[in-house]
């Protein structure tokens, strides 16, 4: 058994469990987002909305053109990773991702870097195979990797936005 | 345009931009780009701030 199958059957399900368990306790504890924070998310939801949109005009105008590049799977997958981003990324920079009562950010940021990073491997050694383009098309095996970067890039950010704020002085 | 006055009336009642998010129930970022003049409140909020600081709306929101 190598060493990606003992990822994917038994650590990865744990893994995966463990982050919807979490988010579940997460949303049903806190909901208490205050009116500016209600208003940078709506906002947020309207990119990601307009992000999804012009993803999908994109992708008919080429298959217009003749040029299929990913198969139904995948752009679904993406269209959805990518709205994620944009919704995620703006609530972070705005300081609307986490409700008034959630203080650590700690812990979401290393469950993201976790996940990005078990992701991001699986993603590579795919990539290593050749599985993530057939015939020009991008196949489902891509997912793995954009999964990855996107965790990653969210987990970056919140780090960034961690360092951006203790440099802000309180006036 | 920056809202000094709730600045200098929080700062009367030495309370952190935290302090005050805590008392009326909002983030402390949320408190800091009113002070800032990149939020305006709603009426709400407004009140719950003057509460806070035993102010009236004249003196920390009316021009």
């Amino acid at each position: 058994m190598d060493i990606l199958k003992i990822v994917s059957t038994l650590v990865l399900p744990i893994v995966l469990i463990a982050a919807v368990v979490y988010e579940l306790k997460r949303t049903l504890k806190y909901t208490n987002f205050d009116e500016r924070q209600q208003i940078v998310r709506g906002r947020a939801f309207k990119y990601a909305y307009y992000t999804a949109m012009i993803f999908a005009a994109v992708i008919i105008v080429l298959e217009a053109g003749g040029t299929t590049i990913m198969s139904a799977v995948v752009f679904a997958g993406l269209q959805l990773y990518l709205s994620f981003i944009v919704f995620v990324s703006y609530c972070i920079f705005k300081d609307a991702y986490f409700t008034v009562s959630e203080k650590s950010v700690k812990g979401y940021a290393l469950m993201l870097a976790g996940l990005g990073t078990i992701n991001l491997v699986g993603g590579i050694i795919q990539a290593g195979k050749g599985h993530v383009m057939e015939n020009g098309m991008l196949t489902k095996d891509c997912l793995g990797l954009v999964i990855g970067v996107s965790f990653l890039f969210i987990a970056a950010e919140f780090v960034v936005k961690k360092f951006l704020v203790s440099r802000e002085e309180e006036e | 345009m920056k809202n000094l006055r709730l600045k200098s009336a929080r700062a009367a009642k030495d309370l952190s931009q935290q302090q005050l998010a805590d008392l009326v129930g909002v983030s402390r970022q949320t408190i800091s780009a009113i002070e800032k003049g990149d939020y305006n409140p709603t009426i709400n909020l407004c009140i719950a701030i003057c509460r806070a600081l035993d102010k009236t709306l004249d003196d920390i929101f009316w021009e």
